[in-house]
């Protein structure tokens, strides 16, 4: 290091601070070589002239104007998907106190089960053909594809409401 | 840094709930980076500004995808990177892989015997440095200015621009030796030394 002349890499890293085990040998060098110095001088103007702040300013209504291109937030915040929540669920709530108040409870039991009935009559068909599927299989396969299915349900219902409703993604 | 991220965090959750204020403190707090960004990439003075207004509509319409994930500073100097590189794809203004593609050598970037008469007197250095930094290639402009002005490290500047962190600091060396060089063309080495700036 006190015999070959610093290169332009190590004087910067220097400078830079990024030589801190080599400080102590540079500056020996630097002592007792003046073309070191020299270049080591001018790196240092070079240096405060780079810190120098730049010449721009943006104008002085840069960010009222940026503002008044914002939309005015909408219920489409966070909260306001919260508020659409709870409006749907006491309208839904409203809704049907309103019909049992009006229709009475066994009408609307008897009503919603004639709608139900095809429903349970196709669960039924789907668990008769699982209880088949399984029985078809051994009990380690069996749990491995319930297993799967569970999966792929919470997936779907994750990916297809919870998500969407619960925390919606900003679109980049 | 923990005290600023919790202070990032609720100021970017106040304008995630709406509030517009939060959002210009935003702005006022990060306005000096993203205009030394656009300053050394955007040459056309009257775009600049505009350039700025889209960065920053940027961050608020992409501000929920923030997952402090990096400092918000340096996902917010990405963004205007990204954003002054889009445009200058736009413009069809070449990019720094045009201009650049090896060794840089002080000859590269202009001829100094052309320079304005300015030049031929003693003027201020940094006011020089500065028209210097403008014959650089974009690249070298930018790691110059995040680095030295912005004062973020090496790690940064290359999460910034998509490079290596051994690239970034390879470009600065190199942009400072050949700045130093061009000044040497200009002043003597002495008379380099002895400026007062």
């Amino acid at each position: 290091m006190s015999t070959q002349h610093l290169t332009d890499e190590i004087i910067q890293e220097y400078l830079d601070g990024g030589v801190p085990h080599l400080e102590a040998a540079i500056r020996s060098h630097l002592q007792s070589c003046g073309r070191c110095r020299r270049r080591l001088a001018q790196y240092e103007q070079l240096y405060v002239a780079l810190d120098e702040e730049v010449d721009f300013q943006l104008s002085e209504n840069f960010a009222e104007n940026l503002l008044s291109r914002i939309p005015e937030p909408s219920l489409d915040t966070r909260f306001g998907k919260w508020l659409t929540v709870f409006l749907w669920i006491f309208g839904l709530g409203l809704g049907i106190g309103t019909t049992i108040y009006y229709l009475g409870f066994e009408k609307i039991l008897n009503g919603t089960m004639l709608l139900v009935n095809p429903f349970i009559a196709i669960y039924k068909l789907l668990l008769t053909a699982f209880q088949n599927f399984s029985a078809a299989l051994n009990l380690n396969l069996f749990f491995v594809v319930s297993a799967g299915l569970v999966i792929l349900i919470i997936f779907f219902i994750d990916r297809l409401f919870l998500r969407q409703w619960l925390f919606p993604k900003v679109t980049q | 840094m923990k005290i600023e991220d919790d202070k990032n965090k609720a100021l970017i959750q106040n304008i995630l709930a709406g509030d517009k204020r939060g959002f210009q403190t935003l702005i006022e707090q990060h306005q000096r980076l993203v205009g030394h960004i656009v300053l050394r990439l955007i040459s056309n003075a009257t775009d600049r500004e505009d350039v700025c207004q889209d960065v920053f509509l940027k961050i608020y319409q992409h501000l929920a995808s923030f997952q402090f994930e990096s400092k918000l500073s340096t996902w917010i100097a990405r963004i205007a990177y990204n954003t002054c590189i889009n445009y200058l794809e736009k413009k069809r203004i070449p990019l720094f892989e045009d201009l650049f593609t090896g060794e840089v050598s002080v000859n590269d970037f202009g001829d100094s015997n052309n320079l304005p008469d300015e030049y031929t007197e003693r003027v201020d250095l940094a006011h020089r440095i500065q028209k210097e930094i403008k014959q650089l290639p974009l690249q070298f402009q930018t790691i110059l200015t995040l680095f030295h002005l912005d004062e973020m490290s090496y790690r940064e500047i290359g999460e910034i621009m998509s490079l290596p962190e051994g690239t970034v600091k390879s470009y600065l060396f190199r942009a400072r030796k050949c700045l130093k060089e061009r000044l040497l063309e200009q002043y003597q080495p002495e008379e380099l030394c002895q400026l007062s700036i």
